[in-house]
């Protein structure tokens, strides 16, 4: 089984790199394969909208930075992890930028899935999905914001499972590390 | 907000810039707030966000203005990512120092799904910005189906955008008032352009005549990538 881990936290930010490190050691320890993308040190450009990787190669993006491979990564991965500060309610520049780069992974078609168009998928399987928001201390709110955000990705990624789960700056390694272990154990991934 | 002539500033966050659907909701709001006698600055978030020297002048520009108009299309369900680095970026510097008046924000968003509740969470995240930003929230528009205006100048594009127009006239009356966006605006802006049948048919339909070469057409469907098991 294999997991992507995109990280999209910024430097300094311990909380996030202790979630990383705890989240790969369990799923090391239980026989994952796991690539983690540290993104803010990866050359992503920004999606340019360009739409040819519908329109000329479909399913592969034309760019020609680190931000290609995104899409392989991400649906040849049986969960996939977002890991990101909560930005606004959302995920942080570093973290969209690429998950912007994502729309080969689907088609450009349209259909209506549960009284709503998305979409159509390209794969026939898509990864499991966990979203971890990092924050200084709880802010209900923003929290609000991105679970929501998170339940309409898991739609629109087709997601067969998701789980959004927050840490906070105060949290120490042992709280970090329980906080993984549940988050995980929601979508299905260890007990 | 005081209901004197005000400053605006808008804020183009989509890669198409001038040309995008977004450029032309934004820009429809901003001549009608001209007509009732504002002063209007553009920014094409894209361009401004390339060079230190343009992030300065996009953080100079936030300063001088009364009201943040913020366009751009529905990316994975929220702001492209470029906008989001443009909000961290605001957020940061006034952290440091801010204008002593309140400025206020407006926030359009627009996809190409027939359904405006998909822009929900984007215009929660910028309202959210608002709020830890500190500008005062004067509301959201979420507008359908964008692909229908297609970049073209809002006047231009005839009956369909028409509910589009008018709910950026009530929007630029109230604001220059000095009030938030009126929930006759969000009402008007909810309103489907086309039904989600007509969508259908159109928007998939659309394709055969984007993609050029018949044998890429063939492969429309095709999955590059395979899981090694």
């Amino acid at each position: 089984m294999r997991a992507v881990v995109l990280d999209g936290s910024w430097q300094g930010d311990q909380t996030s790199r202790t979630a990383r490190e705890v989240l790969e050691e369990h799923l090391k320890e239980n026989g994952w394969k796991v690539r983690s993308l540290l993104l803010r040190d990866m050359d992503i450009r920004p999606c340019d909208g360009c739409l040819r990787c519908w329109t000329e190669h479909p399913g592969l993006c034309s760019g020609t930075d680190q931000g290609r491979m995104i899409p392989g990564l991400y649906i040849t991965s049986d969960l996939a992890v977002f890991l990101s500060p909560v930005t606004f309610g959302g995920y942080s520049s570093q973290l969209k930028k690429a998950l912007d780069r994502m729309i080969p992974n689907v088609l450009p078609f349209f259909e209506r899935i549960n009284g709503e168009v998305h979409h159509r998928k390209r794969y026939e399987v898509y990864p499991k999905l966990v979203a971890i928001g990092v924050l200084p201390k709880p802010v209900q709110s923003g929290e609000m914001v991105f679970r929501a955000l998170v339940d309409r990705n898991a739609i629109n990624f087709y997601a067969p499972a998701h789980a959004t789960g927050f840490m906070y700056g105060t949290e120490d390694s042992d709280t970090i590390r329980l906080g993984v272990r549940t988050i995980l154990s929601r979508v299905g991934v260890m007990a | 907000m005081t209901g004197q002539p005000q400053r605006v500033l808008l804020l183009i966050g989509s890669p198409r810039g001038a040309q995008s659907t977004s450029a032309s909701l934004g820009s429809y709001l901003l001549s009608e707030m001209e007509k009732q006698g504002a002063e209007t600055e553009v920014i094409n978030l894209y361009q401004y966000l390339k060079s230190d020297e343009g992030r300065n002048d996009l953080l100079e520009a936030v300063n001088r203005a009364d009201i943040l108009v913020f366009t751009s299309p529905l990316y994975i369900d929220c702001l492209p990512a470029p906008v989001i680095a443009a909000l961290e970026a605001i957020r940061e510097r006034r952290m440091v120092a801010q204008p002593p008046w309140r400025q206020h924000l407006v926030a359009l968003v627009n996809s190409g799904f027939p359904e405006p509740e998909q822009n929900a969470t984007a215009l929660a995240i910028y309202k959210q910005f608002a709020r830890e930003a500190e500008f005062g929230w004067a509301g959201g528009l979420a507008f359908a189906s964008g692909a229908v205006i297609n970049g073209k100048p809002l006047k231009d594009s005839g009956f369909i955008a028409r509910n589009a127009r008018k709910s950026l006239e009530i929007a630029a009356e109230a604001l220059a008032r000095g009030g938030p966006v009126p929930s006759a605006a969000v009402k008007l802006a909810d309103k489907p352009l086309v039904p989600t049948w007509m969508f259908l048919l159109n928007a998939n339909r659309s394709w055969k005549h984007q993609v050029k070469d018949p044998a890429v057409w063939k492969e429309m469907e095709k999955r590059p990538f395979r899981k090694n098991t």
